[in-house]
């Protein structure tokens, strides 16, 4: 899978579980739906530092590296380098 | 240090301030990083799930259940700090999940006498202009958390303190709170400048930089 689907999985499956998103456009403004709240936020962290083997800094944090999960694919990609 | 010893000795008992002090003897110089926050409260957003918790202005009918909150938490010497601090005149807001107390927040005003000894933190030259609060502490209960509970509380506070005619909330967050501050990005505190604060037992200190400096002056 791509990290596009990847990512959008996970949050489905994981974080997004039980306010009823089946499934997330990939653009899909992540803030403004309230999908990822602050707990969302550490575990989907966490399944990019293990599942990709990048290091997520506390001040990598923002907004808009996690907005969509197109954002959050480029903020994979940036840290890939 | 002495003044120091004696505060802790009247807000904790003899017992808190023997159990704080072997603790911060344990726990050697700690460093802190934080960075200090601005909210604006002509920009609060509703958050499009409703929550369910209560929130009520803290009183003194609240300390057994805010005690009870402590216990769980681990940390049963705040009793004395809690019950203190509302002696003082600190404001707090406490939340309810039906009849159960989860979760608490504290916040002061300029007219604060004294004023929030955790403001020290923020910095020599800070000091709360009329129309703005300082908040800290924000908490709740762990079981209670995730589904946008914190976001609900914070919220509802912001909302409460607007509707009182206050303008900004002041505030600071650890750098490596993450959960605390995806929060409060997302309510929109703006970060206003870094903080490092050390202690040691009776030590304290505390340096400000400007936001993207490495280090803090």
């Amino acid at each position: 899978m791509s990290v596009a689907a990847d990512v959008e999985k996970f949050i489905v499956e994981e974080i997004a579980l039980g306010t009823r998103v089946e499934s997330i456009g990939h653009d899909e403004d992540l803030l403004a739906q309230e999908v990822i709240d602050s707990l969302g936020i550490t575990e989907l962290v966490g399944f990019l530092e293990s599942s990709y083997g990048i290091e997520v800094g506390d001040d990598d944090l923002l907004p808009e590296n996690f907005r969509s999960v197109n954002s959050v694919v480029a903020f994979v990609a940036s840290k890939k380098g | 240090m002495i003044a120091r010893l004696r505060r802790n000795l009247r807000e904790l008992g003899l017992g808190g301030a023997i159990a704080r002090l072997a603790r911060q003897a344990r726990e050697g110089i700690v460093r802190e990083d934080a960075i200090a926050l601005l909210k604006d409260l002509d920009e609060i957003v509703a958050p499009k799930r409703p929550g369910g918790l209560r929130v009520e202005d803290m009183e003194k009918r609240h300390l057994p259940g805010l005690s009870k909150v402590n216990r769980r938490r681990g940390v049963p010497h705040a009793d004395r700090y809690f019950e203190t601090s509302l002696a003082k005149g600190f404001h707090g807001f406490v939340a309810y999940d039906g009849d159960e107390l989860v979760g608490y927040y504290w916040w002061v005003d300029s007219e604060s006498d004294p004023p929030h000894p955790d403001m020290w933190v923020m910095g020599a030259d800070f000091a709360i202009e009329p129309g703005d609060v300082y908040g800290s502490s924000l908490f709740l209960l762990e079981e209670h958390r995730g589904g946008g509970a914190a976001n609900d509380f914070l919220y509802k506070i912001e909302c409460s303190l607007r509707d009182r005619g206050y303008a900004r909330i002041w505030g600071y967050v650890d750098r490596t709170n993450r959960a605390a501050r995806w929060l409060y990005s997302t309510r929109g505190y703006r970060p206003m400048w870094n903080i490092v604060h050390r202690r040691f037992l009776f030590f304290k200190s505390r340096k400000t930089a400007p936001l993207g400096e490495g280090g803090a002056r």
